[in-house]
């Protein structure tokens, strides 16, 4: 029995050069109705609302490092900051779930993080402060890597906890480590969680009102510590990110992408010359 | 084709013996026995067992008388059974051949054609052994009456000589006392062993003195039953394992007896021979290094005392104490977690501290090494020089004890911080082990399991350099103990068990060690010469040889590493290494009730 004939010319294959699968003549008329029809792409707003998803994301992790130098750089006192914080994440899971809140698993959570924020303070206390932002950037990176592959996988939380447990080691007292781990659970964790609720009952303007909260909290933030000239960067690359990316994605779907199943078969392979 | 031995003796020393008469055994080939006379060969007509198969022409030349065309000569040396000397198939076994079947030595040995097989070669062989037997009862038969009790046995000249003085009563009262000594010797070595045995506590393991004493104890209780065997073959040769020395029943043994004379070979014996002399020359060697090392000892004690003090004395405790000291403190500029560092060195200081002024420095001072260099050197002096070095390496690992403790915590802590960490890193990967399908299946698992399980393992992946670090200086500092004990111990199993008779046999007459038997083809056609080949020294080292393998195995192969890299601690396996080498004891010592009955049934009627 020899192989089954395969569409790929570096190949050495037992069949005469002119060879015609018969698999070819069976599906030559819809190929051809594909090939008649123009290219179908995406819309310009779905592709623009998924990428600011995204964005949102970076966004929260971003929150993280807000928090992290408020702590570490200008000694700000976290504890009213971070009962506030979480009286009113419990409000809002009260709110809009309308269920009790699960009062023991919270409770395991920050008895926890209590009992063990000496212990991560103390931990990479040794390790110099260069090698803690190596580490912490790596591990920022993968995470942000890991919500981009799979966004519901578990794996994303624990890289997160893992990078506020090495920030955590530079902080001041075990009460900031505390506080930085809650508000990192809280921002990181329940904030994209409250908010993806928020978009699948449709609240979308309460959405949009924490989208540029988000956002203001973050350039305000960064207008105060490195001035108006990074925020003009990150900006930009925000509005190029979120407005001008798609325009080239959905470039990208109209020339390259094969979406019918008899194309990505049978399309003959155009060079793209220009 | 018709095999037809033929023995390098029957010469043609006699003009008119020209007929070539041959053993016809069952199962085997034709032995030619002797050349007889015309006349001689007449008487022979009502024997089946020999048969005239020839003669010789007036060149000297064999002529067949056979139906058969197609015959092949093969000459030999017939063996002098009174010398012990034999021809063997296989290599006659140093070790006991109930141990040899053991899985190590046979997987060693290869896989070797049982004895029991039977096949025509080994009946020839079988035939060839006893050449001389059969020269005397062909002699026999045709009436020359050959010298056949060349010497007088020592027992009935002794015999003669004791009736002559009426010295009998005597030494049947001698003989009782020796009987009673022997069996209390017995049972206190079996009693010594045992109790050095007994499972629970099982010292064999732990003490090398305990080794050597059960060593030496299992061999007084294996002497009488080896003495026994090799001197009254008649009497054991029935008796199968070797340990036992089951009493036969008055027939079976006048059964036993009448065969001896030609169905059972005696050289089947002569390997308990060589065991039972090789044991008894090591043990006097032993003896004899003994005394000069213990003589040597004893002259410079004070040298020795002082030598020790200093060295060990630093070893043990100085050095140990610096780098527990260091490894404390950031050592080689590796940043570790500080407070767990701080607490693992305290808590080895302590211990170092704790046990230097409780005994290594009472032990380690001059006046008491001295003592113990006395004990020492007159147990070297009394019972050899193996229990000198057996004490020593005891000693050894009792004044290293701390660094074993410091070893066996810090493999502990680290290998189940490692266990931890592999469940751990399941839960970071939302994987969990499924016990009951023993494979790892993906898992959702809640909110606060997921932060506490990744916070923990955080903190386990901080702190498992420092871990290791302690992990991994110990199992140095461990292992450089383990080899100057290790070489000591190797010492110990050659001049426990070193081959020395055997060696000596093989200078002496090689052919009292056969180890299988070679056919050389001689000039004309169908001759061959039958020659023994005796036990290579190769051989006769195969218990070494595995025991190296063992030790090789055991403490730097790739195995073991990953052994040190898992965290799983390494110990001596003593009972396991020194298997191979009590190859040649049997594994119970005979019951002392039976050696009793053997005793007495052995007695001269």
């Amino acid at each position: 029995m020899t192989k089954p004939w395969q569409r790929l010319l570096w190949l050495k294959q037992d069949y005469p050069d002119n060879y015609t699968d018969p698999d070819f003549l069976n599906e030559v008329a819809k190929l051809q109705e594909a090939l008649s029809e123009p290219q179908k792409t995406s819309s310009y707003a779905q592709v623009v609302i998924d990428f600011s998803l995204f964005y949102h994301r970076i966004l929260n992790t971003g929150l993280t490092y807000v928090a992290f130098t408020l702590l570490h750089f200008y000694h700000f006192n976290p504890i009213y900051f971070t009962i506030g914080l979480t009286s009113f994440a419990f409000l809002i899971a009260i709110i809009y779930h309308y269920t009790t809140v699960q009062i023991k698993s919270s409770l395991i959570i920050i008895f926890t993080m209590l009992i063990l924020s000496p212990v991560l303070k103390s931990l990479s206390k040794t390790t110099s402060s260069d090698s803690i932002w190596t580490i912490s950037c790596w591990l920022t990176a993968f995470y942000v890597l890991s919500i981009f592959l799979h966004t519901d996988s578990i794996t994303s939380t624990n890289i997160l906890v893992a990078n506020v447990a090495v920030l955590a080691s530079r902080l001041e007292s075990t009460t900031d480590v505390f506080c930085f781990l809650l508000i990192c659970i809280e921002i990181n964790i329940l904030l994209p969680y409250v908010e993806q609720s928020l978009l699948a009952r449709n609240y979308n303007l309460t959405y949009a009102i924490t989208f540029c909260l988000d956002n203001l909290v973050a350039y305000y933030f960064v207008a105060k510590c490195l001035g108006w000239y990074y925020v003009f960067i990150f900006g930009m690359s925000a509005i190029t990110f979120v407005l001008v990316l798609p325009r080239y994605f959905i470039y990208w779907q109209r020339n390259y992408y094969k979406s019918d199943p008899y194309l990505c078969r049978w399309d003959a392979k155009k060079p793209v010359l220009d | 084709m018709k095999y037809i031995y033929w023995p390098k003796v029957a010469g043609f020393n006699k003009n008119d013996a020209r007929i070539v008469v041959a053993l016809q055994a069952p199962e085997s080939d034709l032995i030619v026995i002797s050349l007889l006379t015309a006349r001689e060969t007449k008487l022979l007509q009502k024997s089946n067992r020999f048969k005239r198969i020839g003669h010789i022409d007036g060149n000297n030349e064999f002529v067949s008388e056979l139906d058969e065309k197609d015959i092949c000569i093969v000459e030999f040396w017939p063996p002098k059974l009174n010398l012990m000397q034999f021809y063997a198939l296989e290599p006659i076994s140093l070790a006991l051949p109930e141990k040899a079947d053991s899985t190590l030595l046979s997987r060693a040995t290869g896989g070797q054609p049982s004895p029991t097989e039977k096949f025509q070669m080994r009946e020839s062989i079988n035939s060839i052994n006893l050449y001389y037997k059969h020269l005397q009862s062909l002699r026999a038969l045709i009436g020359r009456a050959g010298p056949s009790n060349r010497g007088i046995p020592v027992r009935r000249i002794a015999r003669a000589l004791a009736d002559l003085c009426g010295l009998l009563p005597l030494l049947s009262a001698l003989r009782q006392a020796l009987t009673y000594m022997i069996i209390f010797i017995h049972s206190f070595a079996r009693f010594l062993s045992a109790v050095l045995n007994w499972n629970p506590l099982c010292l064999v393991s732990f003490s090398a003195t305990a080794q050597q004493i059960d060593l030496r104890s299992q061999q007084f209780c294996y002497f009488p039953v080896q003495y026994l065997r090799i001197t009254e073959n008649a009497v054991f040769n029935r008796m199968r394992p070797r340990s036992e020395l089951s009493v036969c029943h008055p027939k079976e043994k006048q059964e036993t007896r009448g065969n001896a004379s030609a169905g059972v070979f005696p050289c089947e014996y002569y390997p308990d021979y060589i065991r039972f002399y090789n044991t008894i020359w090591l043990i006097v060697n032993d003896v004899s290094f003994g005394l000069t090392v213990g003589t040597l000892l004893a002259e410079n004690k004070l040298r020795i005392a002082k030598f020790i003090n200093f060295h060990l004395t630093d070893y043990l405790f100085h050095k140990v104490h610096y780098i527990t000291a260091y490894l404390g403190q950031n050592p080689l500029g590796i940043k570790l977690n500080g407070e767990l560092a701080h607490f693992l060195s305290e808590l080895f200081l302590w211990i170092i501290d704790f046990s230097y002024s409780t005994y290594i420095r009472r032990i380690l001072d001059v006046s008491s090494i001295q003592t113990v260099i006395s004990i020492v050197s007159r147990t070297s002096c009394c019972f050899g020089v193996t229990f000198a070095l057996s004490l020593t390496v005891d000693l050894m690992s009792v004044l290293s004890m701390h660094i074993s403790l410091f070893y066996y915590i810090s493999a502990k802590m680290y290998h189940w911080q490692l266990h931890v960490m592999r469940s751990l890193l399941y839960l970071f990967w939302g994987k969990k082990r499924n016990l009951l399908r023993k494979r790892v299946d993906s898992n959702m698992f809640e909110l606060d399991q997921l932060v506490m399980g990744t916070l923990f393992f955080t903190m386990m992946v901080f702190l498992l350099p420092t871990l290791a670090v302690f992990y991994i200086s110990f199992t140095a500092l461990r292992m450089t103990i383990l080899m100057p004990e290790l070489l000591l111990e190797s010492l110990m199993a050659l001049l426990n068990h070193f081959p020395l008779f055997v060696l000596l046999l093989r200078l002496k007459d090689p052919s009292r060690i056969p180890g299988g038997v070679s056919m050389e083809a001689l000039g004309s056609k169908n001759r061959f010469a039958l020659q023994n080949n005796p036990l290579t020294v190769s051989s006769m080292f195969r218990p070494y040889s595995l025991l190296m393998g063992m030790m090789a195995e055991n403490y730097c192969s790739v195995a073991t590493l990953k052994q040190i890299l898992v965290g799983r601690p390494i110990t001596i396996k003593r009972y396991k290494m020194y298997q191979v080498l009590y190859s040649a004891l049997p594994k119970v010592p005979i019951a002392t009730s039976k050696l009793w009955e053997a005793l007495k049934g052995s007695r001269p009627s």
